[in-house]
């Protein structure tokens, strides 16, 4: 097997590294919130992990419509791998984002349009898996079209935001105290560093396993029946 | 375009009409459901009728569900789709066929099931408000419909079919469920804010507007390469 390249091995380096200063700085450099008290400190990966999840939904869309289009498997690797990183990291951000709602809402969940696009995303989304994984023959196709909706599903819900009422703080990253700011903003790129990371390492995952089922079959050619 | 969405649809309303298996058993189904509910949200002798909108469209989804899974059975016994298309159907005119049956089905089994729930939880609705219900359902209807459309040609060689339908099916109509909810509960309450109601009935609008568009385009590119 075809060791990993220097740029991915330093890429996740990076990102262990940026993630635990992160980690620390969350913890002991960035000022307690007045009212939150140490229960604010889920903000700084929860908004990451949901700004995770977003960056996979073009990149979905891209690999999905690009597939259906053209039926090149790497467009298909693509939306997959996209479709894995947003499960991971939605299931990230709907677990810190409870245990913050419960704080500052009193209730774990509300029906707030973030909350519910976030929610219906990643359920179409592990749906998409268990169909593609139990699909056959047509899994790719269904896999790729089935991304599509539920990017589309997801923009539509986010979209209807004007109607629904929304408890969900707004964009605060504004307001934030400077040490805070800063912790962050380390902490965003130390995700945004795992992200990269992760795909790269999953996409080379998925050419592996595309190419052994090529040879697999080709060997199966060549035996005599 | 229009005669052959005419032809789909008259040749799917004359093999259903023959056989009334879908809509018989949908139709009953949907009548069980609501019986279920009634008996499970109790409070003194009388069911609660706060519930009746959720009730509603939770057993129009079940239903519905079930009437869709067998919506391209008869396409998939001897290669009828491909038969289809290779006389020249076009894929988005057999998908807005399909689209109109399971719309004309879905409005006659929403029907059975709003009657039932205005039975059992004695609801009281003027005349503009049963008209304004019967829209919302409607267009419910519509965007349940062409999401069931897509995915049951997107399934339509998959093994475990009727399982993996109903699973994808479910996180998908999510927005219409709760729009739908939200807009049949506002229906309900005595004081009615119609510009809130307004804007329920646009978003589903909205939702059926892409969902149309989005299964006309997938249809051709799914049922071509499957079949």
């Amino acid at each position: 097997m075809k060791k990993n390249p220097i740029a991915l091995s330093l890429l996740s380096v990076s990102a262990a590294a940026v993630l635990a200063v992160g980690a620390w700085m969350a913890f002991f450099y960035a000022a307690e919130e007045a009212k939150m008290g140490f229960v604010q400190k889920i903000f700084y990966f929860h908004v990451p992990s949901a700004w995770m999840m977003l960056l996979s939904v073009p990149l979905m869309a891209v690999g999905a419509v690009g597939y259906l289009r053209t039926r090149r498997p790497a467009f298909d690797r693509l939306a997959d791998s996209a479709v894995e990183l947003a499960i991971l990291f939605g299931a990230l951000a709907l677990i810190t984002g409870p245990l913050w709602g419960r704080k500052a809402w009193g209730v774990y969940w509300v029906w707030d349009v973030r909350l519910t696009s976030s929610l219906v995303l990643v359920l179409t989304l592990v749906a998409c898996k268990i169909v593609r994984s139990y699909a056959g023959p047509s899994a790719r196709q269904v896999g790729a079209a089935l991304s599509l909706l539920a990017v589309l599903n997801a923009v539509f819900v986010w979209v209807s935001v004007d109607i629904w009422r929304g408890t969900h703080p707004p964009k605060l990253v504004q307001t934030l105290e400077p040490s805070m700011k800063l912790t962050f903003w380390i902490c965003v790129l130390g995700f945004h560093l795992a992200y990269g990371s992760l795909l790269w390492t999953r996409l080379r995952l998925a050419r592996l396993e595309d190419d052994l089922e090529a040879l697999e079959i080709e060997r199966l050619e060549e035996q005599p029946t | 375009m229009i005669r052959q969405v005419l032809a789909v649809l008259r040749k799917d309303l004359r093999a259903e009409w023959r056989s009334r298996e879908v809509l018989i058993t949908s139709l009953f189904f949907g009548f069980t459901v609501v019986l279920v509910f009634s008996f499970s949200f109790f409070r003194g002798d009388a069911p609660l009728s706060v519930v009746g909108a959720g009730i509603l469209w939770v057993s129009v989804a079940f239903a519905g569900n079930l009437a869709l899974s067998r919506l391209f059975d008869r396409e998939r016994v001897n290669d009828g789709l491909k038969g289809l298309l290779l006389i020249g159907v076009k894929p988005e005119a057999l998908f807005l066929g399909k689209l109109v049956g399971v719309v004309l089905l879905m409005s006659l089994l929403q029907t059975v099931v709003t009657a039932s729930v205005v039975f059992f939880f004695s609801l009281s609705l003027s005349a503009l408000r049963v008209a304004a219900l019967g829209g919302t359902l409607f267009l419910g209807a519509v965007g349940y419909g062409a999401l069931g459309v897509i995915l049951n040609a997107l399934l339509l060689d998959s093994r475990g079919r009727d399982v993996l339908f109903s699973v994808v099916l479910v996180p998908l109509v999510l927005p219409v469920l709760i729009i739908g909810v939200k807009a049949s509960t506002a229906l309900l309450e005595p004081e009615l804010e119609w510009t809130q109601f307004a804007a329920w009935l646009r978003a589903l609008a909205a939702f059926d507007l892409v969902f149309c568009t989005a299964g006309a385009w997938l249809f051709g590119p799914v049922t071509i390469e499957s079949s």
